[in-house]
């Protein structure tokens, strides 16, 4: 039955995302992007509100990519960045904890189930330029195990994470592999720093040569995994979008031009009308295709065209957000560049962070 | 708990709906080259078949609600191109239902009411209405003056509901009038010539000297009356993702033919142009989809919401134009031709960013609330 009502769960999950979002998020992330890392307070405010945790518990709450989603969307609006660094390693979480067998979820998910901040990621972006495969990291059979080869790109905090789901091409089609971040064979590359979410150090992992037994592929094939980066790559930007929104808006209206304000020229006004249909659309198509992971079925379809609208919507709004400053809106003393670049860098994330 | 999915009733509605589109299909050009026939009431392949609305009425307490179903149902009527079964759907009998007192909902409730607002000076800025009632006190009637245009139902309907400004002695203002086909000094103009939904009755109408008693005042609180727009706007919104959808199937349809398939796992690097674009189409009508469901489910739950239905109206108002444009671009010459429907959901849907108020008017309706602005103050 067609409804848009949040369950109590829910609204109270939402609630506390966006008091971290207000209290603590938004007033670190320039100082966050600016040292290319987070203060270790922060990340453990926001692994506070137990996302990972419960993920890892085994003891799904109702609806459970709905509430990740919710919650993953409320801190984004206070700085996309943070959560992102808590929708990867629960994109990593959610997948053992879902996909995985009984005796992978019990030698993975016991870590993320306590107090203190651990990292975990889905390494799925190819790692170079464009290319006529999708996919070259590849895991050929060997004796009773897997070889992989290849190379990972842009992997959240790689170099904190114990653990990572590279995802590689088999000739059964996709399949993900867990593999320890101490696994021979796998490196860790220098980062290199980032256009956007710059607190995040997203690295390269390379892959030679590694070895790995049947025991660490997951089952099944990786098409859940990706429906739900999906979903949380349309919940950053959706957090995001609302964001630039709500910090243009009064602007346009004491800023005078003209003898005017801002807000009453019609250009301006249809701008920020066109983003505020921008995210409410974004923020119920993330949230339908949500509902679909959670019931099981097929999310591909509306996960793919959450993301995909969310994408150039999400961009459009960080863009015209900057554009209504003006000048200002390229100064480094507004959030509005750091915002611009952070969504641009989330158009291209796809398979590194989950719900 | 938040959900996106039918009910089994549901999808017992809308996928009869659906069929009986499929059999209007065969009726879609009827009316391309004879605009002054009207619509049937009813199609002879609905006989034996059951009314869609009539079993959303018998078993609405297990469907996902009324309005969301009766929005669902345009969506699934305009995949045909005509209905089947004509649903009237008039603003004059949401305005008699909203602002007339008991005795006049009483006598018409069972009519057709044409709602009469735009004059040839415009249509956006009821304000600048020009048509009169002035009060004859030495018969006690309202005299009506003044010419309508662009009409929906201005030849089948019973009546017109008549926006006008008062010229009375102690009132002053904009009111609605009932105003009876029959009535001396009402005439009916010719059936207008227009590029789309030719099977849609539209004319104009002129009031000269039309007398009526007071008992023809619908004398309800104006600003409520002109929010009832807030309801259908989402249905227009609606029929365009009915419009569009027939002709993305189609569309899609002639590009599996020639080897293209929507994927929705590739990259941008990996997908053809035409399969590229045809992915946009799909992200903007699912959101203008999700955004016609939200603003019938606040209806539903708090009455119409006026900023989700005009989110509703400009999303479904772009959405016609967009994809019927891009569909015929990537369709190539064979599109253009009458032999097949999309030149002429082409035509069709381009009104849907007009009527029932244009896409920049939802925007400024949304713009004036967002940015707490009087129509003064940004107009």
């Amino acid at each position: 039955m067609i409804s848009f009502a949040l369950t109590e769960d829910q609204t109270i999950a939402q609630h506390a995302a966006a008091a971290l979002a207000q209290a603590h998020a938004r007033p670190a992330a320039r100082a966050a992007d600016e040292a290319s890392a987070f203060p270790a307070s922060l990340i453990e405010r926001a692994w506070a509100l137990g996302l990972v945790q419960t993920a890892a518990s085994g003891d799904a709450p109702e609806q459970p990519s709905v509430l990740n989603a919710i919650v993953i969307e409320e801190v984004a609006y206070g700085d996309a960045t943070l959560a992102a660094a808590l929708a990867a390693p629960l994109g990593f979480v959610r997948a053992i904890a879902e996909s995985g067998s009984p005796a992978q979820r019990r030698r993975h998910l016991h870590a993320f189930a306590g107090d203190a901040p651990r990292f975990a990621a889905i390494a799925h972006v190819e790692s170079g330029w464009p290319h006529k495969n999708n996919q070259r990291t590849r895991a050929r059979r060997a004796g009773s195990g897997w070889r992989l080869d290849g190379a990972k790109a842009s992997v959240p905090l790689a170099a904190r994470c114990e653990t990572f789901l590279v995802t590689a091409e088999t000739d059964a089609g996709a399949r993900a592999f867990i593999i320890p971040a101490a696994a021979r064979g796998l490196a860790v590359a220098q980062p290199r720093g980032s256009l956007g979410l710059r607190a995040l150090q997203m690295a390269d992992v390379v892959l030679e040569d590694v070895s790995v037994s049947d025991e660490d592929i997951l089952p099944g094939n990786v098409r859940r995994i990706l429906d739900s980066g999906r979903v949380a790559i349309s919940a950053l930007l959706s957090g995001l979008a609302r964001c630039v929104y709500d910090y243009a808006l009064p602007y346009t209206k004491q800023r005078v031009v003209h003898g005017e304000a801002l807000a009453r020229k019609q250009a301006v006004a249809f701008k920020l009308t066109d983003m505020h249909i921008a995210t409410q659309a974004m923020r119920w198509m993330m949230l339908r295709a949500a509902c679909e992971l959670d019931a099981g079925a097929s999310a591909t379809r509306s996960a793919s065209l959450a993301r995909r609208y969310a994408a150039e919507h999400g961009l459009r709004t960080a863009d015209e957000g900057l554009q209504l400053f003006g000048g200002h809106g390229f100064m480094c003393v507004m959030p509005l560049e750091m915002w611009y670049r952070n969504a641009q860098s989330l158009c291209v994330l796809d398979g590194s962070f989950g719900v | 708990m938040i959900d996106f999915a039918f009910t089994e009733r549901d999808k017992e509605i809308l996928d009869e709906a659906r069929a009986q589109a499929r059999l209007a299909a065969r009726y879609a050009r009827d009316f391309e080259r004879d605009e002054d026939r009207m619509l049937p009431h009813v199609y002879p392949e609905a006989e034996g078949r059951p009314d869609p609305r009539a079993m959303l009425r018998a078993h609405v307490e297990e469907t996902s609600g009324a309005k969301i179903l009766n929005a669902l149902l345009y969506l699934e009527e305009w995949r045909g191109g005509v209905p089947l079964r004509e649903c009237r759907y008039s603003l004059g009998n949401t305005v008699l239902a909203i602002a007339g007192t008991p005795e006049q909902q009483a006598r018409w409730n069972d009519k057709t009411i044409a709602i009469a607002l735009t004059e040839p000076i415009g249509g956006s800025d009821p304000a600048a209405t020009r048509t009169t009632a002035t009060w004859d006190p030495s018969t006690q009637e309202w005299v009506i003056d003044g010419e309508k245009i662009f009409i929906t139902y201005a030849q089948s309907c019973d009546a017109a509901l008549v926006l006008a400004r008062m010229i009375h002695p102690e009132r002053r203002g904009l009111s609605t009038f009932m105003v009876e086909k029959g009535t001396l000094g009402f005439t009916v103009g010719r059936q207008y010539r227009k590029m789309g939904i030719r099977f849609e009755d539209t004319a104009g109408l002129v009031f000269s000297g039309c007398r009526l008693s007071e008992s023809h005042h619908i004398d309800g609180d104006l600003k409520k009356t002109l929010q009832s727009f807030s309801e259908s706007r989402p249905v227009v919104a609606a029929y365009a993702l009915g419009v569009t959808r027939a002709v993305m199937d189609f569309a899609w349809a002639r590009l599996a033919e020639a080897g293209v398939t929507p994927d929705y796992d590739a990259g941008p690097t990996h997908l053809t142009a035409a399969a590229d674009r045809m992915l946009t189409l799909e992200a903007e009508w699912e959101a203008t989809y999700v955004t016609v469901l939200r603003a019938k489910w606040v209806e539903q739950n708090e009455g119409p919401g006026k900023i989700d239905s005009s989110v509703a109206k400009a999303m479904g108002g772009a959405l016609a134009r967009k994809v019927t444009q891009t569909c015929l671009e990537i369709l190539g010459a064979a599109g253009l031709s009458e032999a097949h429907l999309p030149e002429k959901a082409f035509r069709d849907a381009r009104i849907f960013d007009i009527y029932e108020g244009t896409g920049e008017i939802q925007r400024l309706i949304i713009a004036r609330d967002i940015l707490g602005l009087s129509p003064k103050e940004l107009n």
